[in-house]
């Protein structure tokens, strides 16, 4: 080889390495406006199944929980400060009740909300093997601890959970599992667009409107 | 009871002759027999301390006949009452009278009366002597929050309570209020400021209306604007003046400046489009548009605008566009307003020599004396809990700052001033279900009180404090004295909690309705608590710390929120004008004690002829 051809190739590599790295910028920019549709399988302690549909939202730094079969959905904002506003948005009465925002600390994960795992959880597993490229890098991940076994595929680069199972006793007591999912979603902003427009009220306030018959309730 | 016996007495005629004595004559015929006489009765009855005949007890002596002989001493036979009265207790002598007269409670009523006497004689009941007049509101402050929070800051200060004073327990004169809305028994904000600030009680909700409103309606406003106290001494010339430490729009420190058919069109976004489309304008935009709506009311006048806004609620100030937020936005897009209006910026296009804050250094910074006028928004929504103002980002004045502030800029105008001061976060701090909250921002708001008794003329300055409603919160059971007031009921001569009759302890205070128990340790942000569940159960406090700010009581009936109660609330007033708060009254009278002691409407009058 001569000292061209040695430079074309290290070229040729050096663009291959970057694109890859472009294309991985590129799922860490797709990742931050998602849609992602979840079931949920649970098996309670007496053995009866429930399976739930759980919807996540994320735009930037606002994130989205809601249940299919809930009217109820959880809509979280973390500010430029570093702290954690709640607000609870009711569909069918197109109404938001607005938490004051709290210090992201203790029960305040942030990473719990946006990725729908606890980020210092996810260093503590073993990484069993890794596929894929990009945006479609898999890894699967297990934590054994005393009683439960949980194994997760991750997508690192969207900060997704492909599927989780817990178990306990070699009988699966939750089973997640991603149904379908779109980067750079439209949809996500519809949504946040959507609550924009509903009417909010600050918890705070509920005590002095005892009239609202939504409040009342 | 004695009986006297006398003698029963027949007639007896005696004959009268003249001249020699003659013969004796024959006996004369037997006269009849004499009926059998009366015994005369005597009761002796004692009568206690305060009756009217006499005032240090004594005896009541009845008399007369027994006409009927049944040995009995009735009503019908009493002919004659005497009185052996003790002597009275400040004259008398001997161990028991100087073991009363020199008990520290009996010296100390003494004392009190003395001053009471003192404050009657120095009596100014001249209309229009006070030059300034400060309306306080401790929204939801009712009576047993006042005494709680009395026996907590005596508590805070290592005493045990009960006996501590906060500074308007101090004021000479002192009255309730009877808070009904015109059409609720349990009233709001929004119709009872109204009451207090325009003299006219109204419905609930709706803010500087009279009654013929209809809530939420915008057209049935029209005709039915009634004139604020605040309205009357801008008009006067006065300088004016709204502190809060809740949103700047909300209902009370509106009901001082706008007319609305509902309380919660704090900004257009909230308001119906028939009610934008019908021209009724939200309360953000009256407040800016004060001086404006005002003048266009009366013609002819030419005001200068309210001079001190500081509050919370930038949200209904800026528009819905994250571009506007301010350095401590919570949300993602601070602002409420959808007509892209940035009242902020209107305002200080009107007032340019005025300066808007929105931060304790920016607060700090102003220079009282100079400063022409202020707009202050500290919060996006409500300013902080007192407890919890440490954890404010960009920094929160306390009431007790801004009120002292305030009253340095409103004095510069040598024709005097009008300030309405609410603390209006004790209101949310119930509602929340937390003593803790509500009882510290209580003291804070004595704090502040006291800060505009120091900082004013007392000979010109009337100063008022009252509530607009009360709480359903009770201080209960048999603590001993002392007992902390946020801890659980130790009974007298106990050292461990009474328990109840479900073998657990209590604590003093609670709410018969509301969220109920919450132990959220050291968190000082009450509104946590409604991201946890109701709970209304009895629980074990036996190893819980009751009195750790995050603790919330328990309480009967579950509700998504505590509410307010229907029984009076106290009225304390010290200055000129000051004793015409007595006795129990409509809460509407507040407005016509200011009036006459400022003589607001005639001064209005005045300059509008």
């Amino acid at each position: 080889m001569n000292i061209n051809q040695y430079l074309a190739l290290l070229f040729c590599w050096l663009f291959m390495l970057n694109a890859k790295a472009d294309d991985a910028n590129s799922c860490q920019l797709e990742q931050q406006h998602v849609f992602a549709q979840y079931d949920i399988n649970d098996v309670t302690k007496q053995g009866n199944k429930t399976l739930q549909q759980l919807n996540l939202y994320r735009l930037d730094n606002q994130v989205i929980h809601q249940y299919e079969h809930n009217n109820i959905g959880l809509w979280w904002t973390k500010t430029s400060h570093n702290r954690l506003m709640l607000n609870r948005f009711f569909d069918h009465e197109k109404r938001v009740i607005e938490y004051q925002a709290d210090e992201i600390t203790g029960s305040f994960d942030w990473h719990t909300k946006y990725q729908l795992i606890n980020e210092e959880f996810l260093t503590k597993m073993k990484l069993v093997k890794s596929t894929g490229e990009a945006c479609n890098t898999e890894q699967v991940l297990t934590y054994q601890s005393a009683e439960t076994t949980y194994q997760l595929v991750w997508l690192p680069n969207l900060k997704l959970i492909k599927s989780l199972k817990v178990s306990q006793a070699e009988q699966i007591i939750s089973q997640w599992s991603l149904v379908k999912y779109s980067l750079a979603s439209d949809k996500a902003k519809e949504k946040f667009t959507q609550l924009l427009d509903y009417k909010s009220t600050d918890y705070a306030d509920i005590g002095d409107n005892e009239n609202d018959t939504f409040y009342r309730r | 009871m004695k009986k006297l016996n006398v003698l029963s007495l027949t007639a007896v005629m005696m004959l009268c002759a003249c001249g020699d004595d003659g013969k004796n004559g024959d006996n004369g015929v037997d006269g009849l027999v004499g009926a059998n006489g009366s015994n005369s009765l005597v009761n002796q009855t004692y009568v206690p301390v305060g009756n009217e005949n006499c005032l240090n007890s004594g005896i009541q002596v009845d008399s007369g006949l027994d006409s009927n002989n049944d040995g009995v001493l009735s009503e019908s036979e009493i002919t004659s009452t005497n009185y052996l009265c003790s002597p009275a207790l400040t004259t008398a002598n001997g161990t028991t009278v100087e073991n009363t007269k020199m008990n520290e409670w009996f010296v100390g009523g003494q004392q009190h009366i003395s001053q009471a006497l003192i404050n009657s004689n120095e009596l100014n009941d001249a209309v229009g002597k006070a030059k300034n007049v400060i309306l306080f509101v401790g929204d939801g402050m009712g009576i047993s929050t006042v005494t709680a929070a009395r026996i907590l800051a005596g508590q805070q200060q290592g005493g045990t309570g009960e006996e501590y004073q906060l500074s308007f327990d101090k004021f000479p004169f002192a009255g309730f209020a009877k808070t009904y809305n015109v059409d609720a028994q349990t009233p709001d904000s929004a119709g009872t400021m109204t009451a207090m600030v325009t003299g006219v009680k109204t419905d609930i909700g709706v803010l500087g209306v009279a009654e013929s409103v209809s809530r939420g309606n915008c057209e049935s406003v029209a005709g039915n604007e009634l004139v604020t106290a605040l309205e009357l001494a801008e008009i006067a010339g006065k300088s004016t003046g709204i502190i809060s430490t809740a949103r700047i729009t909300h209902a009370t420190p509106a009901a001082t400046y706008a007319k609305s058919a509902d309380r919660n069109w704090e900004d257009i976004s909230d308001m119906p489009n028939t009610a934008i489309a019908q021209g009724c304008e939200d309360i953000a935009s009256q407040l800016i548009n004060f001086e404006e709506n005002l003048e266009s009311r009366f013609a002819g006048i030419d005001i200068d605008g309210i001079e001190v806004m500081l509050g919370g609620g930038r949200r209904h100030f800026l528009p819905k566009d994250a571009a506007f937020n301010s350095i401590d936005a919570s949300s993602a897009i601070e602002g409420d307003r959808t007509d892209a209006r940035d009242l902020t910026a209107e305002w200080q296009a009107t007032y340019p020599m005025g300066n808007y804050v929105v931060d304790r250094a920016g607060f700090s910074a102003l220079d009282a004396d100079n400063t022409e006028r202020v707009l202050g928004l500290f919060n996006e929504s409500h300013m902080h809990y007192e407890a919890d103002r440490h954890n404010d980002l960009a920094g929160e004045p306390s009431l007790s700052e801004m009120t002292s502030k305030a009253i340095d800029v409103l004095d510069n105008n040598d024709e005097g001033f009008f300030l309405t001061v609410e603390s209006g976060r004790i209101d949310h701090g119930h509602h929340a279900g937390s003593a803790y909250s509500a009882l510290t921002d209580t003291i804070e708001f004595s704090n502040a009180i006291e800060a505009a008794v120091k900082n004013t003329n007392p000979e010109e300055t009337l100063i008022i404090v009252t509530a607009d409603h009360s709480h359903v919160f009770t201080i209960a059971g048999y603590p001993k004295r002392g007992n902390p007031i946020l801890g659980k009921v130790v009974s007298v001569g106990e050292t461990e909690p009474t328990l109840a009759k479900d073998n657990l302890p209590y604590t003093t205070l609670g709410y018969t309705n509301g969220r109920g128990f919450k132990n959220l340790g050291e968190e000082t942000d009450a509104d946590a608590g409604y991201a946890h569940d109701i709970i209304t159960a009895r629980q074990d406090l036996t190893s819980i710390d009751t009195s750790s700010p995050g603790f919330h009581q328990e309480a009967l009936v579950p509700k998504s929120s505590e509410t307010h109660a229907g029984e009076d609330v106290g009225v304390y007033a010290i200055g000129p004008g000051s004793h015409l708060v007595a006795g129990t009254n409509e809460q509407s009278i507040i407005f016509h004690i200011m009036n006459r002691a400022a003589s607001l409407a005639n001064k209005a009058e005045a300059v509008l002829n």
